[in-house]
């Protein structure tokens, strides 16, 4: 069984970028959304949303790659924020206290919302 | 290192073995005739209007002919006499001998004394990039002549294309040979990195669970990849006086990352649960330990659960502390199905100020306790959805009453029967208390 994961960039408004993740992000699919997060960083974004709206799968290599975009995020003054997580994601997130590191947010334009300004 | 065959002194440049060194590096010397060599030698006569064209390459005591125009089929090499070639590769500059009966320099040369008559001789080296000449591209004749400046440029021209095939060969070699040196090296490294997994793998897990009066345990760990150690973990030790402690987690991440985190999080776990009765701060503990290893951008985190179970007369007392692991199940002999979840545990070694929730809990004799990592409830089932709690929880109803053995058996059949769909490495651990005799 091969994953699949698309990312597509919405890279129009930096300091702000949004990542559309959809499919299954896992070990195989992980190092793409490192990638991505690296593009977009380089392309001058900041502040983060990832909509995870359409992913159907999150593996603990998913949440390290979140987790380790966050921490060079926060380093730089950025922020990473989610959005969309369905009800199973949004499970695992409270399980495990994730949404402790992530300000997670119903839908990406909420998150682009609440984007420090400064 | 002194050079001795016989060539004479004067013929030895200072740099002698390392340009015999290059020599050997383009791997040219008794090639067969070749094409690309035959018409630069076929060109430099037709070019230079003269009846006899070579290609030489100088090795240690000869002059071989690479290619050659205007010569025998039966002339494939010289000796390395002076005069010709063997001269001409000590000048960085054309070499020009335009009549070699009179010319000093060819003084007893056989070519030109013997039955060839040789008069007239000009010659460019073929130069490697690092200076070294390996021999030159010439031309010659039975007669005396001259040739101008333009008609040596053009050798040098022709023994600067002869040095580029040379080197576009020898970059084609070692293409291949790295090549296939690297492909027999990841044969190697592959077979050299499943022995380490399924050391490693050994060597992480316990070799077999204690045995223990009034507690039967099992486990099963199933190795999704043998390219991938993954970082699933169990253990099961005693604390003395009828305690016991025990664990089941995942690390984020595989191969030796994890397999190295691994191992830290068990000697972490094992040694903390001996000076330390309460689960949460062992977990605590670990936190603090993994914390410290989270210094570059990508974390070290892991999901456990952790417990300390004491033996009584009616069954175990067990207190689960967990931080961001699915529940366990408890299987009661009755035929309920309980989660264990000690709910609002954090990832362990992600937040400096981490909490660690604990729940408590009693098995009954004929009660099981069963812990497991996330690769059982994320299986694929057939139709593509995970296998997931709810299923989980409808295969453990129906071993109720059964000991931990023969739970792990099952649910080992359940995780083969996953096929393709069990991506991820799983770890099972269960503990049963057996059923009271009458």
């Amino acid at each position: 069984m091969t994953a699949s994961l698309t990312i597509d960039t919405e890279l129009d408004q930096p300091p702000v970028c949004v990542l559309y993740l959809s499919g299954e992000l896992d070990y195989n699919t992980a190092p793409r959304l490192n990638q991505a997060i690296e593009t977009a960083r380089a392309s001058g974004c900041r502040h983060l949303i990832a909509d995870l709206t359409d992913l159907d799968f999150c593996s603990s290599s998913g949440i390290t790659a979140f987790l380790a975009a966050r921490k060079a995020l926060h380093a730089q003054g950025g922020t990473l924020a989610l959005a969309g997580l369905n009800a199973r994601l949004d499970r695992i997130f409270r399980l495990t206290g994730l949404t402790r590191a992530f300000p997670i947010y119903p839908t990406a334009a909420d998150a682009r919302a609440a984007v420090p300004t400064t | 290192m002194s050079v001795d065959v016989g060539v004479p002194e004067s013929l030895i440049p200072a740099d002698e073995v390392r340009r015999l060194a290059a020599v050997r590096r383009y791997a040219v010397l008794d090639t067969p005739p070749d094409g690309a060599f035959d018409r630069v030698a076929a060109l430099a006569a037709r070019m230079l209007d003269v009846p006899i064209a070579t290609v030489t390459i100088v090795d240690t005591d000869r002059v071989w002919f690479k290619a050659k125009q205007g010569l025998g089929e039966d002339v494939t090499e010289i000796g390395r006499d002076p005069g010709l070639c063997a001269s001409a590769i000590l000048h960085s500059q054309p070499y020009l001998v335009t009549d070699a009966l009179t010319d000093p320099r060819t003084v007893g040369n056989p070519l030109v004394h013997g039955e060839l008559g040789i008069r007239f001789y000009a010659a460019a080296p073929i130069t490697t990039p690092d200076g070294y000449r390996l021999g030159t591209v010439n031309v010659l004749d039975t007669r005396p002549r001259q040739m101008d400046e333009q008609g040596l440029a053009t050798l040098a021209d022709l023994a600067a294309v002869v040095m580029d095939e040379l080197e576009l060969r020898l970059a084609a070699m070692t293409t291949v040979r790295l090549e296939r040196e690297s492909r027999l090296r990841a044969e190697a490294d592959q077979q050299r990195l499943q022995v380490i997994n399924a050391t490693l793998q050994r060597a992480l897990l316990p070799p077999r669970l204690p045995q223990i009066e009034g507690l039967a345990a099992a486990a099963y760990y199933h190795t999704a990849s043998t390219e991938h150690v993954g970082g699933d973990f169990y253990d099961l030790f005693a604390l003395g006086d009828r305690r016991w402690g025990f664990f089941l987690g995942d690390v984020c991440g595989k191969g030796a990352d994890a397999a190295a985190l691994t191992s830290l999080t068990r000697y972490t776990l094992r040694a903390a649960a001996t000076y330390d009765p309460d689960p949460v701060s062992v977990l605590a503990n670990l936190n603090t330990v993994l914390l410290q290893e989270y210094v570059h951008d990508t974390p070290r985190y892991c999901t456990t659960l952790f417990g300390m179970a004491t033996l009584t007369s009616s069954g175990l007392e067990l207190t689960l502390a967990g931080g961001g692991h699915p529940p366990a199940l408890i299987i009661r002999a009755a035929g309920m199905v309980e989660w264990l979840h000690p709910e609002g545990g954090d990832l362990v070694g992600l937040f400096p100020d981490a909490s660690f929730a604990v729940a408590p809990a009693r098995l009954a004799p004929g009660d099981a306790l069963l812990l497991y990592t996330d690769g059982l409830t994320e299986a694929r089932v057939a139709g593509g959805s995970l296998f997931g709690d709810e299923r989980l929880q409808h295969v453990a109803a129906g071993l109720a009453g059964a000991p931990a053995d023969q739970i792990i058996a099952a649910l080992q059949d359940l995780l083969t029967g996953f096929g393709p769909g069990l991506a991820d490495d799983t770890a099972l651990l269960a503990l049963s208390v057996p059923p009271s005799t009458p």
